[in-house]
């Protein structure tokens, strides 16, 4: 895996969830390129930037378990915010329909290989 | 495409071609070929609903789409949504077995009569039937075989097709069906945009865990000589994924801006 050229970029790339996220695509689809990988890390710090929070508190709140304990649960709650502040996210960039979808679905990628399955629809 | 080969080729296509039409006669066939089920009492409690995804509002398409279906229903140009009608049997109350009986396909060799189901099957049976809480299961049974019948029809038409379960509420709601139609799935249809082999026959459990002879535990034998006539036949065909899946779905996921 390339590392990070900037101190926040590498910083993100050491947290948990996007080794997982990485690892998931690498499993996927093989080995991405370097510059693939440090447009997606750069996508995610942008909406990290865009909803204030982090990796982990994204992940985090996309889940939760039942007061009396039991499996982990995915937050219907918590998904469709996501889902739409993707959508507000995307919207906000600048550029052609393809750049706008690349921006929020690599937001989504980031999510669905934590385990939190979302769909985008088509985007052009 | 023969019978055998129409089953191998079946399964979920999730990539369709969004702008190609697909042709009436198709979807009518399809629906044809949903009718000939087989069906308890003859009841036919599955009905459908074809809608042509552009012909619906963007209000309408967005509101039976969730974050967890959305991307099959913007690219099928054909949606058939499929319902089952609780109310049937208690509207035919048995006529649908005596048209059977007339038919000459129930008959008194097997202790059928149109007395029997006037006097039994409907008030003893049927009616009872409807009040109990597994009714639904039993009607989801037989339109669940009705629309197996339609995918096959799909495939055997060249098309591509998936059974998704969309938000019953939704649905309900946006093709002001029936309050006693209770929305099932949906048959998305179109034609495939990836290949027909979409990757390869998926993975099925083996099938000595699945079948049994004589009784629970003895695993029905597998005959490899049938496996080989059905690999000839197309039945059987290579498991996925097949060389160059993964970048057929990256084209996909590029060319629809899907997320990876």
């Amino acid at each position: 895996m390339a590392e990070a050229t900037d101190g926040v970029g590498a910083e993100l790339r050491q947290s948990a969830p996007v080794q997982k996220w990485f690892s998931g695509l690498e499993k996927h689809y093989g080995a991405s390129s370097r510059e693939e990988e440090e447009r997606r890390i750069d996508s995610l710090r942008r909406f990290c930037a865009f909803i204030e929070s982090t990796p982990e508190e994204i992940i985090k709140r996309s889940f939760y378990r039942k007061k009396d304990g039991g499996d982990l649960r995915i937050s219907i709650k918590s998904r469709n915010f996501m889902s739409e502040k993707i959508a507000e996210f995307q919207d906000s960039v600048e550029g052609s329909v393809f750049d706008k979808a690349r921006e929020g679905n690599a937001v989504r990628s980031f999510l669905i290989h934590n385990g939190v399955l979302m769909q985008s629809g088509v985007q052009h | 495409m023969e019978f055998k080969e129409v089953i191998g080729t079946r399964r979920s296509i999730r990539y369709f071609e969004p702008d190609k039409p697909v042709e009436r006669e198709k979807i009518q066939m399809m629906l044809e070929a949903a009718r000939l089920a087989s069906c308890a009492v003859n009841a036919h409690w599955m009905k459908a609903i074809v809608v042509d995804r552009d012909a619906m509002s963007k209000e309408q398409l967005d509101s039976l789409k969730t974050p967890v279906a959305s991307t099959a229903l913007d690219l099928a140009p054909v949606h058939i949504y499929i319902f089952m009608d609780l109310s049937v049997v208690n509207q035919i109350k048995g006529s649908r077995l005596k048209e059977l009986v007339d038919a000459g396909a129930l008959n008194p060799t097997h202790g059928w009569s149109h007395e029997f189901v006037d006097t039994l099957v409907y008030p003893q049976i049927l009616k009872p039937l409807t009040e109990l809480d597994a009714y639904p299961v039993a009607a989801a049974a037989d339109c669940g075989m009705a629309a197996g019948q339609a995918l096959l029809m799909a495939f055997d038409l060249g098309l591509g097709a998936i059974l998704n379960t969309p938000t019953a509420a939704a649905v309900t709601a946006a093709f002001n069906a029936p309050a006693e139609w209770v929305p099932l799935w949906v048959i998305l249809v179109g034609y495939p945009a990836e290949d027909i082999n979409a990757g390869g026959q998926r993975p099925r459990p083996p099938f000595e865990e699945q079948y049994f002879e004589g009784t629970y535990g003895t695993p029905f034998k597998r005959d490899q000589g049938v496996v080989e006539q059905l690999k000839k036949e197309k039945m059987i065909q290579d498991p996925a994924p097949l060389p160059g899946r993964k970048e057929e779905i990256k084209k996909l996921a590029e060319r629809f801006g899907l997320p990876m």
